[in-house]
């Protein structure tokens, strides 16, 4: 059922190589969720995200040292091992400093036909800041006409808008079954869905999650009684640590607030004010206000904004506990104006009931590494624990396994714990 | 009902054979052993067990339950299941001292804070994640390198002449040179033997810091028989830990509580 899923993204470069041949497009390779990708599409190009193997990064060791995470220096050693020749253009968004460092490394030391760092602006939601980005993405979208010799119209734009938007409502809407007990799919499984997403053309990509929700109306439901856990933090894209967590432990990742998961396909470009007259602005909303922010964002109306928050007073300001289930259940998971990301976290965590919250930190990641704090100190202000968890791309299993297994056990009474037979049942 | 724990550490490998009455009784432990750990885990599982066994009139058959912990908890072939050392250090550490909150488990190479319950079970646990500084194997390289029995370092580390010395390196090889350091200088063994002391309980004392600690406060683990690191995180903390008459058995012994737990509800 989800072996497509899982071709794409174990032959992920031969893969896109074989669709920009076969489809005669042009592939662009990009690092950071912030890309706009609309616009590389409607141009006719099918947009890429370059992720981590488990290689180590040896050759970016001259030009980043090993204080910086190796989620992206393993991005730069893929661009300096030849991995990424077939790309016709590599972009970037400007999100934390070492991933700017990882792409102007690639820029200097890769020849891509095209290459190009979007300046995307640190704090989010002014008038100014939209309104400088907007001006960067037209630059960008004149970029790309000159760059693929045609004229991008509003309604290639619009086209493309829908194409993305509709595989984004696809998988929340296969991500609502993660709500239930037991979940509909697997934490893997959802990894899968976002991670193939990335890596080949959305348009197909929309027509294999349509099969797949047809597949799973028959699905034999997964073993029951295993605890519901979610991560929360740095980009994962490392299937193992869900094994690890799924099948050799035996809990459900029964959500995420990661790039690589869920925040992926939080908020939609659709509907907006913006889309008839000027659908490139309709993107702008969407990358700066509509889907939650990564913590290498920063935002300038918090204070102002957050009162009418019902999370306000449990999670960001006067830290008084409450029992989870005092908090409305019934709050819209898109709010129209800004998200925020501890209340998405939060509202994803108690809409999902999640036990525990592993709270995943690439080593050396600054952004998470300052947000940790307030997002564990969020949880544990609705009674929901957490476990700090750091990862590399390599992922050690023996002192992981240790902290997973042993919050696992804090979770329910150790004789709770899942049988083997349920963990062979989660094998599927 | 006799069930068993066995802890495969990374040094030590430990068993504790108990027994029960009933369901209620809490159990006394019936025998108990120590070996190093070596490189065939599989192998040490069976030796440390037949050297428990050996203390008592007992088979291996007659044991019901047994349940493993420790790093070489997933290969030890007769365990029955597997718990980690942070729940089972929990558990040991409550039976020993019912007024157990807080577990600091300093072992041959890692270090761990745990939180619990008035039942034994974890409320919270941190660990330290960069190396080996701040465990057992940190003061073997440094006993070795001075040149003094590991159990004499606690002793010797409270009749500094001079001051303790400072040792600031956190990674035990970078530590390891700036001892040879101070050897060269002339620095007497005994400051030097402070002063690791020192360096290991600021860093245990950090991991506390992390962690929402209560009392009392249990030390275990084969650090917990060095004077020279228990006494002084007692008077950093300005209070009495406690500590269990034999503190290397407590994950093992936390296993064997498991176990009858385990067995009570597998039977029925």
């Amino acid at each position: 059922m989800f072996s497509r899923f899982e071709e794409i993204i174990a032959n992920r470069h031969e893969h896109a190589r074989q669709l920009g041949r076969e489809k005669n497009k042009k592939i662009f390779g990009y690092l950071c969720s912030y890309v706009p990708e609309e616009i590389i599409y409607a141009a006719g190009g099918i947009p890429i995200r370059i992720l981590t193997t488990e290689e180590s990064p040896a050759l970016s060791e001259t030009l980043m040292q090993s204080y910086y995470c190796t989620f992206s220096r393993c991005l730069l050693h893929q661009g300096l091992n030849g991995d990424l020749d077939y790309m016709d253009g590599l972009v970037t968004a400007y999100s934390c400093a070492t991933m700017r460092l990882a792409f102007d490394n690639m820029q200097r030391s890769v020849k891509f036909p095209y290459s190009r760092f979007l300046y995307m602006p640190g704090i989010i939601d002014t008038p100014d800041a939209k309104e400088f980005y907007y001006k960067e993405l037209q630059r960008f979208l004149r970029d790309m006409e000159d760059f693929f010799g045609r004229s991008i119209t509003d309604d290639d734009l619009r086209e493309a808008i829908g194409v993305y938007d509709e595989n984004r409502s696809l998988i929340k809407r296969i991500f609502e079954g993660r709500k239930a007990s037991p979940p509909n799919i697997s934490g893997r499984e959802a990894y899968l869905l976002t991670l193939s997403s990335m890596l080949t053309d959305k348009a197909d990509h929309n027509k294999m999650l349509r099969e797949l929700i047809d597949e799973l109306e028959g699905r034999k439901p997964l073993p029951e009684g295993a605890s519901r856990v979610m991560l929360v933090g740095s980009p994962v894209d490392n299937l193992k640590l869900l094994d690890l967590i799924e099948k050799d432990i035996g809990a459900w990742v029964v959500g995420d607030d990661t790039c690589t998961g869920t925040r992926y396909v939080y908020g939609n470009v659709a509907p907006s004010d913006d889309l008839e007259d000027d659908p490139l602005r309709a993107i702008v909303e969407r990358y700066m206000i509509r889907r939650a922010p990564c913590p290498a964002k920063h935002s300038q109306t918090r204070w102002v904004q957050c009162l009418p928050c019902p999370f306000r007073d449990v999670a960001c300001f006067d830290l008084v506990p409450q029992p989870r289930n005092s908090l409305d259940d019934s709050i819209s998971f898109h709010s129209p104006e800004r998200i925020c990301r501890f209340r998405n976290a939060l509202q994803l965590g108690i809409n999902h009931h999640v036990e525990g919250v592993i709270a995943v930190q690439q080593k050396f990641c600054d952004s998470h590494g300052f947000d940790f704090h307030h997002v564990t100190q969020a949880f544990q202000h609705v009674g929901i624990p957490s476990l700090f968890l750091e990862i590399d791309n390599v992922i050690s299993v023996g002192q992981i396994k240790t902290r997973i297994q042993a919050f696992i056990e804090m979770l329910h009474p150790v004789d709770y714990m899942i049988e083997p037979e349920i963990r062979e049942g989660i094998q599927v | 009902m006799i069930t068993a724990g066995i802890d495969i550490g990374s040094m030590t490998a430990n068993v504790v054979i108990m027994s029960f009455d009933n369901g209620e009784d809490k159990g006394t432990i019936m025998s108990d052993a120590i070996i190093p750990t070596g490189a065939d885990s599989a192998g040490t599982a069976q030796k440390v067990i037949d050297k428990a066994l050996k203390r008592t009139d007992l088979e291996f058959d007659d044991i019901e339950y047994i349940i493993s912990t420790g790093y070489g908890r997933v290969i030890v072939p007769f365990a029955d299941k597997n718990i980690t050392e942070i729940s089972c250090h929990a558990k040991g550490a409550h039976w020993v001292f019912s007024s157990a909150r807080t577990v600091v488990d300093m072992g041959g190479q890692d270090c761990k804070v745990v939180t619990c319950d008035d039942t034994g079970k974890v409320t919270s646990f941190v660990m330290n994640d960069k190396c080996a500084a701040g465990a057992g194997r940190s003061m073997e390289v440094m006993a070795r390198l001075v040149g003094v029995p590991l159990e004499s370092v606690g002793e010797l580390s409270h009749q500094f002449v001079d001051k303790p010395a400072d040792i600031t390196s956190t990674c035990v090889l970078f530590a390891r040179s700036e001892v040879m350091e101070l050897l060269r200088n002339g620095v007497n063994k005994k400051d030097i033997l402070a002063g690791a002391c020192e360096a290991l309980v600021s860093r245990v004392i950090s991991l506390m810091g992390r962690s929402q600690m209560e009392k009392d406060l249990i030390i275990s683990g084969g650090i917990a028989k060095n004077s020279g690191i228990t006494k002084r995180i007692e008077k950093r903390l300005n209070l009495e830990a406690k500590i269990p008459p034999e503190p290397q058995i407590i994950g093992a012994l936390g296993a064997a509580v498991f176990a009858k737990d385990t067995f009570l509800k597998v039977k029925g």
